[in-house]
C-alpha cells in the first residue's frame, strides 16, 4: 500500500519536474506588507511529494500579501492534539496549520488539514478530502481559500487561473502563445500557439470559455474557444478591426470592436443568434468596451474629447458620459465586481503610463505604479488584487498587486515577453 | 485536550469535480501556421565604395540619378539617368542622393515603401505626399498592382487602442492613394497596433520609427 502511494507520488514529482523545465512564471515578492500576520503550516505527516502540500499553502497565502509563514518549525505535529500551544505561542505564532497525507483505496490519496489558534488553545477547523494524485495542487490551493476565508473572512482568490499572452522565439522566429496558468504562475497549459500575434483574451463569467483576437488569418479576428476541448467558432471577421471582445456578465452577449461603418465603434454581438447591434455613433476612436457588473452599461475608451480617456454607455439609452477628467490618457479600463473601483491605464505627465484606479463613489483616483508602461490592469475575482502587465529591465513580465499599490510581485517569465493578463472570474 | 475526531470529512473530489474548474490536460490546440508576414523592401546598410555600384552612383548624382541596386539593373525613369553600376549585391539602397539637376526619380520614390507619423496623430507629411503621389499614379498606370497598407503604432498607450490608430494611419494612406489615382479595389488595408514594432527600443527614435504604414505589393510590383 505504501509502495503503492510512493511510486504514485514519485510519477506525480516526475510529471511536476518535467512541467517545470517548460515556461513558467516565477514568483518575486517587491514589496512586503509589514502588518503581514503570522503562520505556521506545518509540513503534513507523510507528505513526501517534491511539490509539499504545506509549501504551496504557505506560498499562496504569502502572495496575498496578508501572511508571513513561517520557515520553519520547533516540532511536526500531524494533528490537533499532537500541537503543543505554548511552544507556538512562544515564537509569536497564533495561528497554526497541521495536516496528513494518506494513501486511500483506487490509488487515490486523503488529505486531512487542521488549522489551530496557539493564543485561544484550541482547534477552529477542520477538513479531510480525497483525491487522484493529479489534483494535489488544486487541494493545496483549496485549503488556502478555506484557511484564508475561516481567518480573514473574505474569499481567497488561490483557485483561480490567469490567463496571458506569451511572445516568444522558436528558431529566430517570433511566435506567439495564449496560455493559461494558476494564479501562482504554475501549471501553465497552451490555449493557442501561432505564428501571428493574439491580442485581448477575456473570460466567460463560467470560466469555461475564453474570447480573444487572433491574427492567424492576416487580419485580427475573434474566436471563442471552450477550455475543456480546445475547440473554436470564429465569431467576428468583418472588414477591418474587429477586436476588444468582452463577455457580458449573463455570458449571452460580446460587447465588441468594429470599424466596418468607417471607424471603430462598440458594437454588441448576441451569442445565441449572432445578432449585432451597434452601440456608439461617433467618428472618433471608440474601442476597449468592458462591462459594469449588472450588465446595464459598458466602459469603453475613446478620444471623443480630444484624447484618450475613458466613458460610460448606458445599454438601454445609449447615453455616454465621461468618467476620467484626470491625465492626457486614460484606457483599458475594468470595473471590479463589487462595482467600487473602476482600474486603468493612466497617463498625467511625461511619458509614464501607469496603473491607477478610481474609486466609482468618490471619483478620487489614486496612481499605483510607477513603472514606465504598465498595460492591461485586471482585478482578481474577489477584488482585493489586480495583475497587469509592467516591465523588468528589458522584460515583459506580469505584476500582481494590493487595490493599494503597497504589496506587489512580480511573475517573470522565462522565456519571452509576457502581458495582456486577465484574471479567471 | 482531548482527542478530537475529524468533525467534517468533506468528500472534496465531488467538489472539485463539479466546480468547473478544469485541468487543461490533453491536446494543444492544432493551428495552422499563418504564413503570411507583411514584407518589406530591406534597407541596405552595407558602405559601398565600388564606384560602378548603384548606390555609390547615387550619391556622387553624374547628373542624376541611379537607379539604387535592384536585381535587375533596370534604368527606370526620371529625367537625367545617371550612369548605371552594377547593382550592390544585397538589394536597395536608401533613396539615392539628388545628382545634378536636383530630381528624385520615380524610380527611388517607389522604392520608399514607409511613410512616418508623429504621436497620436494620422497626419500625411509634405516628405509622405511626394511617395504617395508616385506610388499612385503607379497604381493608376498599372491597374493589376495591388498594394497591402499595415498600420502600426509605438509600444505608448493600450493594445486595443493602438489597433484603431494603426488602423487609421492605414485609412490615411489609402485615401490618399485613391484620391490621385489608384482604385479602390488595388488597395487593402491592415493594422497591427503595436503588435509587430519594426524597432525593439524604449526610446524617442524607436517610438518614431514604429509609428508607420508599410506599403507591401501585392501584385504588379514596380521594378
Amino acid at each position: 500500500m505504501m509502495l503503492r502511494l510512493l511510486k504514485h507520488l514519485i510519477a506525480l514529482s516526475m510529471l511536476i519536474t518535467a512541467s517545470l523545465s517548460h515556461a513558467e512564471l516565477t514568483i518575486d515578492i517587491l514589496k512586503a506588507n509589514n502588518n503581514a500576520m503570522p503562520i505556521a503550516v506545518v509540513p503534513f505527516g507523510s507528505d513526501t511529494a517534491t511539490e509539499p502540500l504545506n509549501r504551496i499553502i504557505s506560498d499562496d497565502l504569502a502572495r496575498s500579501g496578508l501572511f508571513k509563514p513561517a520557515q520553519s518549525f520547533p516540532e511536526q505535529p500531524t494533528n490537533s492534539a499532537e500541537v503543543v500551544f505554548g511552544v507556538w505561542q512562544g515564537l509569536g505564532l497564533d495561528f497554526v496549520v497541521v495536516g496528513k497525507v494518506t494513501p486511500d483505496a483506487n490509488n487515490m490519496i486523503t488529505i486531512q488539514y487542521e488549522l489551530v489558534s496557539s493564543s485561544q488553545q484550541k482547534r477552529i477547523m477542520g477538513e479531510s478530502m480525497t483525491i487522484p494524485p493529479t489534483r494535489w495542487r488544486e487541494a493545496a490551493h483549496f485549503i488556502s481559500d478555506r484557511i484564508f476565508k475561516q481567518i480573514t473572512g473574505m474569499d481567497g482568490a488561490f483557485s483561480s487561473r490567469v490567463a496571458y499572452v506569451l511572445q516568444y522565439k522558436r528558431e529566430g522566429n517570433t511566435r506567439y502563445r495564449l496560455e493559461i496558468a494558476d494564479a501562482d504562475g504554475r501549471q501553465p497549459n497552451s490555449v493557442l500557439d501561432s505564428s501571428e500575434p493574439i491580442l485581448s483574451p477575456s473570460w466567460s463569467p463560467d470560466g469555461q470559455k475564453i474570447a480573444y483576437v487572433s491574427f492567424e488569418s492576416g487580419k485580427p479576428a475573434i474566436y471563442i474557444q471552450t477550455l475543456s476541448n480546445q475547440q473554436r467558432q470564429l465569431i467576428a471577421s468583418f472588414k477591418g478591426l474587429n477586436g476588444a471582445p468582452a463577455w457580458s456578465p449573463d455570458g449571452h452577449k460580446l460587447a465588441l470592436t468594429l470599424s466596418q461603418d468607417g471607424n471603430p465603434e462598440i458594437y454588441l454581438l448576441e451569442l445565441a443568434n449572432k445578432k449585432l447591434t451597434r452601440l456608439t455613433n461617433h467618428y472618433a476612436i471608440d474601442t476597449e468596451a468592458r462591462w459594469f457588473p449588472d450588465g446595464r452599461a459598458l466602459l469603453f475608451t475613446s478620444d471623443r474629447g480630444g484624447s484618450p480617456q475613458i466613458y460610460r454607455l448606458d445599454i438601454d439609452t445609449l447615453e455616454v458620459k465621461r468618467l476620467t477628467f484626470d491625465g492626457s490618457f486614460n484606457g483599458r479600463g475594468s470595473i471590479s465586481a463589487d462595482g467600487r473601483y473602476l482600474a486603468m491605464v493612466h497617463r498625467r505627465s511625461g511619458q509614464n503610463f501607469q496603473i491607477a484606479i478610481q474609486d466609482m463613489q468618490t471619483g478620487g483616483l489614486s496612481t499605483l505604479t510607477d513603472t514606465p508602461l504598465d498595460e492591461s490592469p485586471s482585478f482578481s475575482p474577489n477584488g482585493q488584487m489586480l495583475v497587469y502587465a509592467t516591465r523588468q529591465g528589458k522584460q515583459g513580465v506580469l505584476g500582481i498587486m494590493s487595490l493599494d499599490g503597497r504589496f506587489k510581485l512580480q511573475l517573470p517569465a522565462s522565456d519571452g515577453q509576457v502581458r495582456e493578463p486577465a484574471w479567471s472570474p | 485536550m482531548s482527542h478530537k475526531n475529524l468533525s467534517i470529512a468533506l468528500c472534496v473530489a465531488v467538489a472539485l469535480a463539479a466546480s468547473g474548474c478544469t485541468t487543461l490536460k490533453g491536446k494543444k490546440t492544432a493551428v495552422e501556421e499563418a504564413t503570411t508576414t507583411t514584407q518589406v523592401t530591406p534597407t541596405d546598410t552595407t558602405t559601398n565604395t565600388d564606384p560602378n555600384s548603384a548606390e555609390t552612383n547615387g550619391l556622387n548624382g553624374k547628373g542624376g540619378v541611379n537607379a539604387s541596386g535592384l536585381a535587375d539593373n533596370t534604368a527606370t525613369t526620371g529625367s537625367n539617368n545617371g550612369q548605371n553600376g552594377t547593382n550592390a549585391s544585397n538589394g536597395t539602397g536608401k533613396n539615392g542622393q539628388n545628382g545634378g539637376n536636383g530630381e528624385v526619380s520615380m524610380a527611388d520614390l517607389l522604392n520608399v515603401r514607409l511613410v512616418h507619423f508623429d504621436y497620436d496623430s494620422s497626419d500625411l507629411s509634405n516628405a509622405d505626399y511626394q511617395t504617395l503621389q508616385a506610388h499612385a499614379q503607379y497604381l493608376s498606370q498599372n491597374p493589376t498592382a495591388k498594394v497591402l497598407l499595415a498600420g502600426h503604432a509605438d509600444e505608448r498607450g493600450t493594445r486595443e487602442y493602438n489597433m484603431a490608430l494603426g488602423e487609421r494611419r492605414a485609412n490615411a494612406v489609402q485615401a490618399f492613394l485613391n484620391s490621385n489615382g489608384a482604385k479602390s479595389n488595388q488597395l487593402d488595408t491592415v493594422s497591427y497596433g503595436k503588435e509587430k514594432p519594426s524597432n525593439d527600443g524604449h526610446d524617442e527614435a524607436s517610438w518614431a520609427e514604429n509609428r508607420r504604414v508599410e506599403i507591401t505589393y501585392k501584385a504588379g510590383s514596380p521594378k
